[in-house]
C-alpha cells in the first residue's frame, strides 16, 4: 500500500464502491475488504472454484478480467471480476479484486417492459386478431421493424393470423396475399422456425428459399426479416415474423430477446384464447340453462340467490339483476318460497342432497336439492332443480281410476255372471209352479208379481256385464246409418207397445266409422230405448243423422220432462236413475262404449223441451291410415 | 198311446235340475238327471236318450264339460238330440259346440216355455 495514502482514508474510500472489493495475499488470505464484498460473499455462498483459478493466474504475475457466473440467492449472475496484482520485484504480494454484476448491465429490463406492455394490451376486450395487429405494431416500433406478421398453427401449416406494415403501399400490396399464404413445418422462414423451434433470421429475403414470398417482399422493399417460433408449453402454437427495409444483422442477444417476446405472444394469446373459450363456454351454457323448462336456482347455503334459470325467473316474477343477490326469503313467506329456503337450510345443515313436494293451488313440484362443495366457502352452492309434478299427479290419477274402474267393472261382471244361475232357477222354479197353480187365478197374480222381480233382476245383471265388461276393442269400418236402420228395426217393437213414434232423419249414408258394431248398437238402442220410456203416449222420439266436419253427429230427443238441470252433470254416473225400475246404468254403458270408438256423447235438456242426447263419433277415411 | 221320450238333463245345480225334471216331466217326457260329467257319461253308457239337455258348466269356473257331453252323445247315438245350456257361452264356445253337434245353444236364463218348444221341435219325428 502506497505510503502518502493513510490507512483510514484508504478504508473509507474502498467502502465507498458499490462492488464487491477484496485483497488476498500469497498465502490465499484475505486481508482487505469493504462491507459490499462480505454481503456478497454471503450471498455466493463462499468460496468458488473460478474465483479460486482467477487468484492462482493473478499470482504469477498478470492482470486478468472474466465473466464469471455465480448464483447469488438462486438465480445466476454473471459478474465481471477483476484482478490485479501488486506490482514490483519479486513474487506477487498480494492481489487486488472487483467484482461487478454484469446482468444487471445487461438490457435485460428491456424483455419485461416489453412483456408488461403487451400484458397491459392485452387485457383490453378488444377482438383477439385486432389486439395481435397492435401488438406487431408496438414491437416494431420499439425495436425498429418495418412489418411484421403473425403466423398461426392451424392444422398442418402455418397461416397469418394478424400482420402489421409499417407502410399502406407495402400493406397494400402484400396483405391480400400474404393471407393466402401457407407454411408447412420446415417451409420458408416461418416453417423453418417452426420446425426448429428456434429464431430463424436471413439477411436478405431475396435468398429465401420460397420465391413467391422473396417477389412479395422485394415489391414491397422488405429485405431482412426474422422469424421465432410463439412456444406455449413446449409447443408451437404460431410464427411472429418481422421484416426490415435495410439488411439487418442480429446478434444473439437480440435472438434472446425475440425469443422471449414470443414466448410472452404465444402465452398472452394462448390465455386470451382460454378467456374467449370460457366466455364463450359460458354464453353457451347460459343459453343451455335457460333453455330449461324446469326451474333450476343456485343459491348461497344461506339461501342467496347465485343464479336461476329463466323458468325460475319467471316463477318469481323477477329478472335476473332483481334477483342476483337477493334471499329465498325475501321473496315472501309464501309457497314455494319457504319451502325453498327450508330445503335450502336442510341441505347446508346436513351437507346432502335433500328432496322436498311442494303442493300449492296451481300444482305440485317436486323439489331436489344438493349441495356444491368448493375449495373457498364463499363459493360453496347448494343447487335447487324443480319439477312440475301437477300433470304426472293427474295422469296417476287417471290410471289409478281407470284401474279402479276395471277392477270394479270385473268384479261387477262377475257377480253379475253368479246372478243368472240362480235367476235361471228360479224362472224354472216358477214355471213348475205355474203349472201346477193353473186355474188358482189368486195365486197366479203372485207368481207373476214374482216374474216381474226377476225380469228386472235378469235386466239388471245384463246391464252390468255390458257395462262391466273388460271390452277388447275390435274395430271395423262400419257405416253409422245402416247401424241406426238396424237400431230402430230391433226397437220397434218397444216403440209400437209404448205407442211412441220413431221419426228419423238420417243423413249419415257416407258416414263411415271405425266401430263395433254389435257394441255400438246397444249405445242408440239404449238411448232411444230411454227416450221411450220418457215419452207419453202418442208422442214422438226424434233420432238424427249427419256429418259434422270430421265427425257423424247422432241426436236422440224425445218429448219427455227432460232432465233435472241439477242431474246434468251425473246424469253419465253408474247407477244414477230417476226412473223407477232403472238401473242407472244405461247412459254410463252409452258412454263407456262411445269412448271405445274414441267418440264423445253430451246430454242436454233441448230449447224447445224434452232431453237431447248427443253422439259424436270421429270419421274414418280410408286414406287416413 | 207311445212310450214317453226319454230325456237327460245335466246341471250342478240340484235344484235346478229339480225344477227342470219337473216341469218335463209335467209335459209327459220320461227324465233322468246328473250331476257331474262321470255320472252323465254312465247314463248315456246305459240308455239311448231321445233329447240331452246339459249346462255347459258343470265344475268350477272356466269349465266346459258340456261340450264334452256333446261328444259323447254324438259317438254313441247319431240320433239323440243335445241342447247346451250356459250362462256365460262365449261365441267361440258357441262355435264349437255347434262343431262337435250340439242341436241348439241357449243362453240362460230361459224361460221353460220356451226351452220346451225348442226341445219339442228338435223331438219331432
Amino acid at each position: 500500500m502506497p505510503q502518502l495514502i493513510r490507512r483510514p482514508i484508504f478504508d473509507a474510500l474502498v467502502d465507498l464502491s458499490p462492488d464487491p472489493v477484496w485483497i488476498v495475499d500469497a498465502s490465499g488470505n484475505v486481508i482487505h475488504c469493504n462491507t459490499a464484498y462480505t454481503r456478497w460473499w454471503a450471498e455466493i455462498g463462499g468460496a468458488s472454484v473460478r474465483i479460486g483459478e482467477l487468484q492462482r493466474r493473478a499470482f504469477e504475475g498478470r492482470s486478468i478480467v472474466a465473466d464469471v457466473r455465480l448464483i447469488v440467492a438462486g438465480v445466476e449472475r454473471t459478474y465481471a471480476i477483476h484482478a490485479r496484482p501488486t506490482e514490483g520485484e519479486g513474487p506477487v504480494e498480494a492481489v487486488a479484486f472487483t467484482a461487478r454484476d454484469t446482468s444487471r448491465d445487461a438490457p435485460a429490463g428491456t424483455e419485461t417492459a416489453i412483456e408488461l406492455a403487451l400484458m397491459h394490451l392485452f387485457a383490453s376486450t378488444e377482438p383477439l386478431s385486432e389486439l395481435a395487429e397492435r401488438a406487431l405494431e408496438f414491437l416494431c416500433a420499439t425495436d425498429g421493424w418495418d412489418a411484421a406478421i403473425l403466423w398461426q398453427v392451424s392444422g398442418e401449416a402455418l397461416r397469418a393470423f394478424a400482420m402489421w406494415f409499417g407502410n399502406d403501399a407495402a400493406r397494400e400490396r402484400l396483405s391480400a396475399r400474404v393471407s393466402q399464404l401457407r407454411f408447412t413445418l420446415g417451409r420458408g422462414v416461418p416453417g423453418r422456425a417452426w420446425s426448429t423451434h428456434e429464431v430463424v433470421w436471413i439477411a436478405d429475403i431475396l435468398d429465401e428459399s420460397t420465391m413467391d414470398r422473396a417477389e412479395l417482399s422485394a415489391t414491397a422493399g422488405l429485405h431482412s426479416v426474422v422469424a421465432a417460433p410463439l412456444i406455449e408449453n413446449e409447443r408451437v402454437t404460431g410464427v411472429v415474423e418481422f421484416f426490415t427495409q435495410s439488411v439487418r444483422p442480429i446478434n444473439d442477444r437480440g435472438k434472446k430477446t425475440l425469443l422471449q417476446t414470443a414466448a410472452a405472444l404465444a402465452r398472452l394469446i394462448e390465455r386470451r384464447r382460454l378467456i374467449e373459450q370460457i366466455e364463450r363456454r359460458g354464453a353457451e351454457w347460459m343459453l343451455t340453462f335457460d333453455s330449461i323448462s324446469l326451474p333450476i336456482l343456485l343459491t348461497t347455503p344461506d339461501g342467496v340467490f347465485a343464479r336461476l334459470n329463466r323458468a325460475a325467473r319467471e316463477m318469481a316474477g323477477l329478472d335476473y339483476a332483481g334477483l342476483v343477490g337477493r334471499s329465498i326469503q325475501s321473496l315472501g313467506d309464501t309457497e314455494p318460497w319457504t319451502t325453498l329456503h327450508d330445503t335450502v337450510t336442510a341441505v347446508r345443515d346436513s351437507g346432502m342432497a335433500c328432496t322436498a313436494q311442494i303442493v300449492t293451488e296451481a300444482g305440485t313440484w317436486d323439489v331436489a336439492a344438493s349441495p356444491l362443495p368448493a375449495s373457498a366457502r364463499e363459493d360453496e352452492r347448494v343447487i335447487i332443480a324443480m319439477r312440475d309434478m301437477s300433470e304426472l299427479i293427474r295422469l296417476q290419477e287417471s290410471v289409478r281410476r281407470g284401474e279402479q274402474l276395471a277392477a270394479l267393472g270385473e268384479l261387477v261382471a262377475g257377480v253379475a255372471h253368479e246372478v243368472k244361475n240362480p235367476l235361471f232357477g228360479m224362472g224354472v222354479t216358477l214355471d213348475v209352479l205355474e203349472e201346477q197353480l193353473r186355474g188358482n187365478a189368486e195365486s197366479l197374480e203372485l207368481t207373476q208379481a214374482l216374474r216381474t222381480w226377476i225380469a228386472r233382476l235378469q235386466s239388471l245383471t245384463e246391464n252390468l256385464l255390458a257395462f262391466g265388461k273388460t271390452w277388447s276393442v275390435d274395430l271395423k269400418p262400419g257405416n253409422v246409418g245402416e247401424l241406426l236402420h238396424q237400431t230402430i228395426a230391433s226397437v220397434a217393437p218397444r216403440a209400437k207397445e209404448n205407442v211412441v213414434a220413431i221419426d228419423s232423419d238420417i243423413h249419415a249414408e257416407e258416414a263411415t266409422v271405425l266401430m263395433d258394431g254389435s257394441r255400438l248398437i246397444l249405445v242408440f238402442e239404449n238411448l232411444l230405448i230411454n227416450a221411450l220410456q220418457h215419452s207419453r203416449k202418442g208422442e214422438q222420439v226424434h233420432l238424427s243423422a249427419r256429418t259434422e266436419g270430421d265427425a257423424a253427429v247422432i241426436s236422440v230427443r224425445d218429448h219427455g220432462p227432460g232432465f233435472n238441470p241439477d242431474d246434468l252433470p251425473r246424469v253419465f254416473q253408474p247407477f244414477f236413475t230417476r226412473r223407477r225400475g232403472g238401473t242407472g246404468l244405461g247412459l254410463s254403458i252409452v258412454q263407456r262404449i262411445v269412448d271405445e270408438h274414441g267418440g264423445t256423447v253430451n246430454a242436454r235438456n233441448h230449447e224447445s223441451g224434452g232431453a237431447e242426447l248427443r253422439v259424436q263419433l270421429p270419421l274414418y277415411h280410408q286414406d287416413s291410415e | 198311446m207311445t212310450v214317453a221320450q226319454r230325456i237327460l238333463i245335466v246341471d250342478d245345480e240340484d235344484l235346478i235340475v229339480l225344477a227342470m225334471r219337473k216341469y218335463f216331466e209335467g209335459l209327459g217326457y220320461h227324465v233322468d238327471s246328473a250331476f257331474e260329467l262321470e255320472e252323465a257319461q254312465a247314463m248315456l253308457a246305459n240308455y239311448e236318450y231321445d233329447l240331452v239337455i246339459a249346462d255347459l258348466r258343470l265344475t268350477g269356473i272356466g269349465g266346459v264339460e258340456g261340450l264334452q257331453i256333446v261328444s259323447d252323445v254324438h259317438q254313441r247315438c247319431a240320433h239323440t238330440r243335445v241342447i247346451l245350456l250356459s250362462a256365460f257361452g262365449t261365441p267361440e264356445i258357441e262355435r264349437e259346440s255347434y262343431n262337435r253337434g250340439a242341436d241348439a245353444f241357449l243362453h240362460k236364463p230361459k224361460a221353460m216355455m220356451e226351452l220346451a218348444s225348442i226341445a219339442r221341435t228338435l223331438l219331432e219325428p
